[in-house]
């Protein structure tokens, strides 16, 4: 059996005080150590809702989350600012990079937020991050210099830093188009490959998702459809995506 | 080693370059001015002071009011009428030596001096003046009065019968080096003296009235059989005037002790609300340029906010956060008084080198160093009070709006 990276029980979110809206409605899920999954749902479904409370920005309103065997309703702010900065790491769809800094400044930023000033070797390490995603020439350029896809791979270069468990993506091909989106992915899941480095990715693009090894649609808050588009092969996994029936209508028919 | 949140806050001091020199002036300006207003009045102040004081004693010893009856007791019949007279302005001291030998051993009394303050009359072809005699031993008299370097003719010399005169008292009754005078005492005695040098005190009062004369000889034309009318003391600082006397009440107990502060309260008085007012306008200085501080980082930190909000989310805790801004104000507070302190410095040169070639400025100003490092501690205070506000902002601040909101 895989080893279980993240573990979500009954995950409900409300937001709001005066008028509540119930965004996540009881998501329970397991995530495996090293699975590349793609997070779909149409706009408004709770996708960055979910993917913030498995990034320890967020707090659920009830239900647990285990990462790591660590209980996230149990740490402090302190604490989870720690965590994240330790087993997580983020790209955003608009990449959140500091524009007053360098690639290699930005990279290196999670590295001295939790341990202080980096030496050599983590310099080094950050040197070869950037020229894994192919931007040995613009290490000392500053961010608001470069393009869109290349600030993306940036964040990407930072996300994987501090060697995180665990990666969230939200949109990371959002803002480019469709050549350097897959230079993106391309890059991802390579890492994914390399290092077993659990990926979770916000997208909206059918393709982006056909691409992953398990694929799970949100929808209105629940979990849709959770399945593993390579063991079923391009036609059927097109055929899922495109049925509107959900995982509770089955249950709900019995 | 600089610290993650320094290098940050000397990033985002460098990237909003206009808000850092915006602040960097209000600063500078504040502090200049403070400094400038400060030395100027402190100048002004110790010029004052040093006018009034500079060659007058400091501290007085004196006898009590009761001690003229032991002298009476004496019985002696040729002391009781003069010493009766002089008791009703003063007391004598009877025996001075041993009280004088004591205090030359204090260190911080730079000159003490037996003196013999008497009334009396100077005669020349028969007109005659009202004279104070001043009986001194010149040579300490002289660390007082300056007396050597205010003769105008003749020598500061008091051997023998020799007395100097003032200036108007000469012009007065055509007086010149050389000259016998008699003077004559309240009590009936006299005696005639040869006008050694005239001196020159830059004060009408002074100049034709006083008449120094060695210490022995007032004592005889007094009749004071070696006692003296106080001891006058000079000192280094002249606002330890206080603690110094108290140390000196302690030693002679018996005596009266005072200060130059005594006789000069409304002096005082007025230097210190002086003082006071010009502590209220740094006072408000410092708050103006604090708020202006206040409102220029935060609004930095509004500026800031995406940067914070990523900062978090990659593990930055809420103290830290605070912390990048109260640096800033550090920074920006250290060196805008530093800078200031200099900018005051120049401007003061710059006021004397004006006000020299004006002929105006006969006092010299000096910047306190210690008012220098005052106003910078100070100034850096206010400052880190004022990224308060922007810190706590920092610290409040929750990384998902910011990225749900760009
Ligand atoms: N802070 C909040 N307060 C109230 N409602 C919120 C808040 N944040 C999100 N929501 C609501 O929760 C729902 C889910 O939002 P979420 O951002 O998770 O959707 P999403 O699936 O990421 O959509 P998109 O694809 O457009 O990014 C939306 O209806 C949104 O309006
Ligand atoms: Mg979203």
């Amino acid at each position: 059996m895989d080893n279980i990276l993240v573990s979500l029980d009954s995950v409900n979110k409300v937001y709001g005080d005066e008028v509540k809206t119930q965004v996540l409605f009881d998501v329970s899920l397991k995530i495996p150590q090293g699975q590349f999954l793609a997070l779909i749902g149409p706009s408004g479904s709770g996708k960055s809702t979910l993917l913030n409370i498995l990034g320890a920005l967020d707090r659920p309103s009830s239900g647990t989350i285990l990462i790591n065997q660590q209980n996230l309703g149990q740490l402090n702010e302190n604490q989870l600012a720690d965590f994240r900065n330790k087993f997580l790491g983020f790209v955003f769809q608009f990449h959140y990079l500091l524009p007053e800094f360098t690639s290699i400044e930005n990279v290196l930023l999670p590295y001295w937020i939790g341990k202080g000033k980096p030496n050599r070797q983590i310099f080094n390490e950050a040197q070869r991050l950037i020229e894994r995603v192919g931007l040995a020439n613009q290490i000392n350029k500053r961010i608001n210099l470069l393009s869109g896809g290349q600030q993306q791979r940036v964040a990407i270069a930072r996300a994987l830093l501090n060697r995180p468990q665990l990666i969230l993506a939200d949109e990371p091909t959002g803002a480019l188009d469709t050549k350097s989106g897959d230079q993106v992915l391309d890059l991802m899941q390579e890492i994914n490959g390399e290092n077993n480095t659990t990926f979770i990715v916000v997208t909206h693009d059918r393709n982006v998702a056909l691409r992953a090894e398990r694929i799970i649609e949100l929808i209105d808050g629940r979990i849709c459809k959770d399945f593993f588009p390579q063991e079923m092969g391009e036609k059927k996994s097109i055929e899922i995506l495109e049925s509107h029936a959900c995982a509770w209508d089955d249950q709900s028919q019995k | 080693m600089l610290s993650f949140e320094s290098m940050i806050a000397w990033r985002f001091l460098k990237e909003s370059r206009s808000q850092t020199i915006l602040i960097l002036l209000g600063i500078i300006i504040g502090v200049s001015v403070q400094i400038f207003l400060s030395s100027l009045i402190s100048g002004l102040q110790q010029n004052l002071i040093e006018q009034t004081v500079g060659d007058s004693p400091h501290i007085l010893l004196k006898a009590q009011e009761n001690s003229p009856k032991s002298i009476l007791q004496k019985g002696n019949q040729s002391l009781i009428i003069p010493v009766i007279a002089a008791a009703k302005k003063d007391a004598y001291i009877l025996s001075y030596q041993p009280i004088l030998k004591k205090l030359d051993t204090y260190s911080d009394l730079k000159v003490v001096s037996p003196l013999v303050d008497g009334s009396g009359f100077i005669t020349k072809a028969e007109v005659s003046r009202p004279v104070v005699v001043k009986g001194v031993f010149l040579e300490r008299a002289d660390g007082i009065y300056k007396i050597n370097q205010r003769i105008n003719t003749g020598k500061a010399v008091l051997g023998g019968t020799g007395v100097l005169i003032g200036r108007s008292l000469a012009e007065d009754l055509k007086i010149e080096t050389g000259s016998i005078i008699e003077v004559r005492t309240s009590g009936g005695n006299s005696g005639t003296y040869a006008v050694n040098g005239i001196f020159d005190f830059e004060n009408t009062a002074i100049n034709s009235s006083w008449i120094f004369m060695d210490i022995y000889r007032s004592q005889a034309l007094f009749e004071l059989n070696g006692a003296v009318s106080r001891i006058e003391m000079q000192i280094e600082q002249v606002f330890q005037s206080e603690s110094i006397s108290q140390k000196i009440k302690n030693d002679f107990p018996d005596f009266l002790i005072e200060t130059w502060q005594t006789n000069n309260r409304q002096l005082l008085s007025a230097l210190q609300s002086q003082s006071a007012s010009s502590y209220m306008i740094q006072f408000f200085v410092l708050l103006a340029v604090t708020l202006g501080i206040a409102s220029v980082l935060a609004i930095a930190a509004v500026q800031k906010s995406r940067e914070i909000g990523i900062l978090k989310a990659m593990g930055t805790r809420t103290n830290s956060a605070s912390r990048i801004f109260l640096i800033q104000g550090a920074v920006l507070g250290l060196s805008g008084s530093i800078l200031g302190s200099l900018v005051g410095v120049g401007l003061i040169k710059l006021f004397q080198i004006a006000s020299q070639s004006g002929g105006a400025l006969s006092f010299s100003i000096r910047v306190e160093f210690r008012t220098a490092i005052t106003l910078i501690v100070i100034s850096t205070i206010a400052s880190i009070g004022a990224a308060l506000f922007p810190a706590r902002k920092a610290a409040s601040l929750v990384p998902i709006e910011v990225i749900r909101n760009g």
